[in-house]
């Protein structure tokens, strides 16, 4: 939406009082002097509108501070009132020398204009289903990035903050998605040019953000448009003063939720449970697991009163800062325009060592020589500093046993003699703290972009534009690991290792378009017509350097290991060169309405992609939309009064996703690398054609959209909004095949069908606006329902989130006729109670289960099955009563019914107050971490559990004496009070107890500002000061046990979403800030 | 003087477009100069001996030798596992009871013993084929041990295979 009330108005400002100063020179005596105010119709006055004689354009001026105006006039004369965003106003002066004018609003939304590929169109042209977010949406709120600002602003556009870091990835899903082993993050498209991620580009960058979501508005984006567009326009220089802004805002933050861990005394009491549980030996009292640390259970009250640890506080709890600020400098002429911005971020985050910096510089000119020419040129820059590893990296992960949040949450809580400050085997955990310094990473991130382009208007109506970027970008990646990490201990030596990666990229864009609008050749008010043509080539070389130094001293610290790489041993490097991903394509649009009440458009593209082979290398996008203007019919003439705008759009058309490495068509040799290096004594290297089987086959994916949606405008645009409903079907799949046992783990194929249905409704409501008192509402919904239709050959495709190693195995499962992100496995039954056996055989310390009773020992363990053990259900319903492998089924689906935001804001005299909300509807979560900080596994000792499973709540096999009881009487009562199973298990094991309802809705921000009256700051000089607070994460409804249901952890494959396992937690936070304008 | 400027400067940027489909697809074939194709690699001994490499670093995962078949059948007259009636991991694949769940192999990513051996084959086979078909073996004794090496190592391969399944397809 470009917002062109700003410029106009300065402009005009320039212009109108240029004019004065000459036309003051030259005014007959004859004339009048008139006076009068300007006021808009909630009585505010209005500045710097223009107030001109009819026929005499040459004699104006504009309103002043106080919305006066002088003017000398013939006293016959009808002056002409004007200003963005309002209706114009004749008035004949007939005489009067004083005069009051009020003018009202425009029902301006309607001609706003809308960004789409390669052109804008008028909002009230629009044909396909696009959704804006304006530069005042941005402004209002102080955010990080662009992102951020988008969470819940736009309805079928899904934004989730999977953890609480500082470079948190968000993850965007337009209208659900169809890949299913591919990503489905939607296009980025920065003014023109294609970016992997827009998480660099400050808010206060941004003019507007438009998001295409059906196929008739992406198809111009062809072969990569078919998870939805998000197109990008940054601010540009406006004709007029100069105009300074400067924004600037400070803000403190803390965890948002800790959970509670057991308290000392229960500690101790757990672990002697436990220590018995795990000896067999149940009437012999200390067991030595227990007494070499914790000593005779018959001093076990010492612990009553031992200060526990909290070591959430001592990881996550200091309070973070965040300092940003921007200068933001525009202005220019006729022929030049600029504007410049800096913008700086300083976050200290909540977590030890986490931290986050990023400074942006950019430049904008537009200059037209002559009135048919215009050049445009854009310089970017953007630097980041990443400080901290977080809590995990699934991505990038070497194994989860450095995950970072389950050494917080189960870690001793208090010292004993033989705890270590490192690595501890027998807990299997490390220290908190040194698990934060030996798991340390640096990120370095820079991008420049240039960006110019050449228009030219040839003929009239008949305009040329050419566009050259170019961007760099480099990731320069330290991921250090202590000698307590996993990966040191195993690989390492025992001695810290090192990986240095850096990611460059180099992306070249040229596109040449060709617009025409045939008003000149139609000669008729009636139709209008205009055509696009272009062409496209975008060329992307990129690489990725790794370099693994293993073996340094064992007390190095990271700091010293990134600067003294030369003090362990170069293990191994390797310089890896990707295939140039090279795209060529052609396009063109034809944009048709007759009275902008039947309007046509249609779509093309062909696009050759690098990364298929050349029989199918190229790909053709078509797409077709119309719309028809209720409104504007004859039969609708008594609606008039209150129905502004009713429009019906119905569209079809086809995009596609490339979104897969390059050289899969054909067998190549590459460096191998992994752990395999290590294999052979005195080899560092090998040559493999690695794990993916070539397919010179491949194609692309396509995704067929159907949309329909109705818009509308009524009592005078205060009330507006959209209803749709669309359908999406993808086909050809790109998926990774399991091809197990042919020599190759995977091959990408076409195969299958996915589909997307769904309603969006968003709605805008202007409820009052007065002087001195206005309310509005805005809100949406999407309702999205994915199903897979078909796998091609397969039944089922299993994918693993691996968060607790191998323990758990395929915990997501996809099949046909259901979703994508179905958590698969075992159905919780409680316990088993002590009339679910027939007696304890003392002999063998075996409790035997009566006839009929399942039996889950494969499971749980043979030795944990006694009175109080966590019971699964037969879901197989095998007559051996045993539960196995085969009894997992679906028990939860990650995706939500609904989900959207609202907002409210209010402004009460210089007083302005917006609360805006997310919430998602009906998603489960799969709390990984509960399984965690719940089981006592046989293969660890003194880990601490969550309150879940404090004394009172978990069953209880420990009698006063020490011993075991083994009386099927006495357990029963003294569990009589008891709800929740013994901790003691073999392993994690998944189950449904462990998947959660994630609804929630989240006060997202809470603003409140003020804003100095424009009658006192303008006598400094200052268009606009205002001051304001705002809270972040105030209020979070959700019945979700774990720290926050927003979150998805497990993200290396696109399969396993909706896991909650060791995510950096989440802060509550209260921003002061300042917007300066002068 | 400027009109001039600009329409030559247009039709140079659309003759260029027009041209780069001229040109026809070229710029669209492209592939990782940090990669290698068969007969680069197998021509030269200090390259292909990385392909053979390969084939021993199939040999080393879990679920070859590293485990599978360091426990696979060990209890024989001469041999015995200490605690084989213990009923663990390594015990089951001693006893012939390697049950899908078993803990001490690697079971995702399709490398479980069986892919993982074939894996181990593919690559044999692939440097069989390409030092065959590229390298001098008649005069150059380095290539020929590697190709000596390849067919072993596809060998033992299959040897191990055979003693797991029985009879078992053969690629070659």
């Amino acid at each position: 939406m470009q917002n062109k009330s700003n410029k106009m108005k300065n402009m005009r400002a320039v212009l109108l009082s240029l004019l004065v100063t000459l036309i003051s020179l030259s005014v007959s005596a004859q004339n009048v002097t008139v006076t009068g105010t300007v006021k808009d119709k909630t009585g505010e006055t209005v500045i710097g509108a223009s107030v001109v004689e009819k026929g005499n354009t040459g004699n104006g001026t504009i309103t002043d501070i106080d919305g006066k105006f002088t003017l000398s006039v013939p006293s016959n004369a009808t002056l002409v009132f004007s200003y963005v965003g309002m209706t114009t106003q004749e008035i004949p002066l007939k005489g009067q020398t004083k005069i009051q004018v009020v003018m009202s609003d425009d029902a301006q939304a309607l001609e706003e204009v809308v960004v789409i590929g390669y052109g804008s169109v008028k909002k009230k042209d629009l044909t396909g289903s696009v959704a804006t977010v304006s530069s005042d949406v941005l402004a209002a709120v102080p955010v990080a990035s662009a992102t951020e600002a988008l969470t819940g602003k736009m309805a079928g556009v899904q934004i989730t903050t999977t953890e609480g870091s500082p470079d948190a990835e968000m993850k965007i899903r337009v209208r659900g998605g169809g890949s299913i082993t591919g990503d489905n993050t939607p296009l980025f498209i920065v003014d023109g040019f294609p970016v992997e991620s827009i998480s660099d580009i400050p808010a206060s960058e941004i003019e507007d953000i438009t998001v295409l979501k059906d196929a008739s508005s992406t198809a111009i984006y062809g072969s990569r448009g078919a998870n939805g567009v998000i197109l990008v326009t940054t601010k540009s220089g406006k004709e007029g003063k100069v105009s300074v802004n400067y924004n600037a805002y400070y803000s403190w933050k803390k965890m948002a939720k800790q959970l509670n861990t057991l308290s000392s005394a229960d500690y101790a009491k757990w672990q002697y449970e436990f220590a018995m549980l795990k000896s067999g030996k149940p009437d012999q009292i200390n067991p030595s697991t227990y007494t070499d640390i914790f000593g005779n259970y018959q001093d076990i009250d010492l612990y009553q009163n031992v200060p526990e640890n909290n070591w959430q506080d001592q990881v996550f709890g200091r309070t973070g800062h965040t300092f940003n600020h921007n200068l933001s400098i525009s202005g220019g002429s006729d022929k030049m325009k600029f504007t410049f911005n800096y913008a700086h971020m300083d976050d200290k985050a909540i977590m030890l060592g986490s931290s986050y910096k990023r400074d942006n510089l950019s430049l904008k000119l537009n200059y037209k020589p002559v009135k048919r020419v215009s050049l445009d040129f854009s310089a970017r820059y953007s630097d980041t500093h990443i400080s901290g590893a977080g809590a995990n990296e699934s991505k990038t992960e070497v194994s989860t046993a450095d995950s970072r949040m389950k050494n917080v949450m189960v870690f001793s809580p208090f010292n004993y003699a033989s705890l270590s400050e490192g690595y501890d085997p027998d807990m299997n955990l490390t220290q908190p703290l040194t698990s934060v310094y030996d798991n340390d990473r640096l990120q370095d991130r820079r991008t420049f972009d240039y960006n110019g382009s050449f228009t030219w208007e040839i003929i009239d109506n008949l305009k040329f534009k050419t566009e050259f970027g170019l961007q760099y970008y480099t990731n320069d990646d330290k991921r250090f690991y202590g000698i307590s990490t996993y990966n040191a201990r195993v690989n390492g030596n025992n001695q810290p290792i090192v990986v240095f990666t850096e990611n460059g990229r180099e992306t070249f864009r040229n596109a040449n378009t060709l617009s025409y609008d045939f008003k000149k050749l139609i000669k008729s008010e009636d139709h209008h017509l205009n055509l696009l043509v272009g062409q496209e080539l975008i060329k992307v070389k990129s690489n990725t350097d790794t370099d693994e130094v293993r073996y340094y001293p064992t007390q190095f610290t990271s700091s010293q290991a990134f600067t003294l790489s030369s003090q362990g041993t170069a293990y191994s490097t390797n310089k890896f060169i990707n295939a140039d991903d090279v795209l060529l394509s052609y396009f063109g649009r034809v944009n048709y309405d007759y009275q902008s009440k039947y309007l046509v458009s249609a779509t093309f593209r062909a696009d050759g992609s690098s990364k298929f082979a050349k029989d199918n290398r190229w790909g053709f996008f078509p797409s077709a939309a119309v719309a028809w203007r209720i409104s504007s019919e004859n039969f609708m003439e008594s609606t008039r009064n209150w129905l502004d705008d009713l429009k019906l759009r119905v569209s079809y058309g086809t995009a596609g996703n490339n979104d897969i490495d390059s050289d899969q068509m054909r067998t190549i040799w590459s460096a191998g690398s992994g752990s395999a290096l290590g294999w052979i004594n005195n080899v560092s290297s090998f040559w493999t054609t690695g794990s993916y089987m070539s397919n010179p086959d491949l194609k692309w994916e396509t995704t067929h959209t159907r949309n329909i949606g109705l818009d509308f405008s009524i009592f005078g645009g205060r009330l507006n909004g959209t209803v749709e409903y669309y359908w999406n079907s993808t086909k050809d799949l790109l998926i990774e095949f399991p091809v197990s046992g042919t020599g190759y783990s995977y091959q990408w194929r076409n195969l299958g069908e996915t589909e997307n249905k769904g309603w969006e409704i968003s709605l805008n409501w202007d409820i009052v606006n007065k002087k001195n008192f206005g309310l509005s509402f805005n809100g949406n919904i999407g309702f999205n329902k994915n199903k897979v239709v078909s796998l091609g050959s397969l039944n089922e495709y299993a994918a693993a989130s691996n968060w607790a190693s191998t323990e758990i195995g395929s915990d997501y499962v996809v099949r046909p006729g259901s979703p994508i992100g179905q958590i698969y496995g075992y159905v919780c039954d409680g316990r088993y109670e002590v009339d679910d056996f027939e007696g304890y055989d003392a002999a063998n310390n075996k409790w035997i289960l009566k006839e009929g009773v399942v039996n889950d020992s494969e499971v749980i363990g043979e030795k944990m099955l006694r009175p109080g053990a966590l019971k699964l259900k037969n879901v197989d319903g095998s007559e051996d009563g045993k539960v196995t492998a085969a009894d997992r089924t679906i028990i939860g689906d990650t995706n939500p019914v609904a989900s959207g935001g609202f907002g409210l804001n209010a402004r009460v005299y210089n007083f302005d107050i917006a609360a805006s909300f997310t919430y998602s509807i009906g998603n489960d979560v799969y709390n990984a971490n509960k399984i965690e900080y719940t089981t006592a596994g046989n293969n660890t000792s003194y880990r601490n559990m969550i309150d879940i499973m404090a004394d009172g709540k978990r069953w209880t096999n420990l009698r006063a004496d020490g011993t075991i009881s083994n009386d099927p009487v006495e357990l029963a009562e003294m569990n009589a009070n008891t709800t929740m199973w013994s901790p003691w298990m073999n392993q994690n094991v998944l189950t449904s107890w462990a998947i959660e309802d994630g609804s929630f809705l989240r006060l997202n921000t809470l603003t409140v500002g003020y804003t100095l009256p424009k009658s006192l700051t303008r006598k400094v000089g200052i268009n606009n000061l205002r001051f304001y607070a705002t809270g972040y994460n105030l209020l979070c409804i959700t019945g979700y046990s774990g720290f926050d249901p927003e979150v998805s952890t497990r993200t290396k494959t696109a399969l396993t979403p909706g896991v909650d396992y060791s995510a950096y937690p989440k802060s509550r936070q209260f921003v002061i800030g300042v917007n300066l304008n002068f | 003087m400027k009109n001039k400027l600009y329409t030559t400067l247009t039709t140079a940027f659309i003759a260029g477009g027009f041209l780069l489909s001229a040109c026809g697809d070229n710029i669209l074939d492209t592939q990782s100069p940090s990669s290698m194709d068969d007969k680069n690699i197998f021509s030269i001994y200090d390259l292909a001996i990385g392909t053979i490499n390969n084939i021993y670093t199939y040999y080393g995962e879990q679920n070859h030798r590293a485990r599978y078949f360091c426990y696979y059948g060990m209890n024989t007259d001469i041999e015995w596992l200490n605690g084989s009636d213990g009923g663990d991991d390594k015990a089951n694949m001693v006893n012939y009871n390697t049950l899908p769940n078993n803990g001490q192999l690697n079971i995702a990513d399709a490398k479980e013993p069986w892919s993982n051996i074939y894996s181990g084959i593919e690559k044999a086979n692939l440097a069989i084929e390409g030092l065959q078909a590229y390298a001098d073996l008649e005069n150059d004794e380095g290539l020929r041990q590697l190709y000596g090496e390849a067919l072993t190592l596809r060998a033992i391969a299959y040897i191990d295979l055979i003693n797991a399944w029985g009879d078992v397809p053969h690629v070659s």
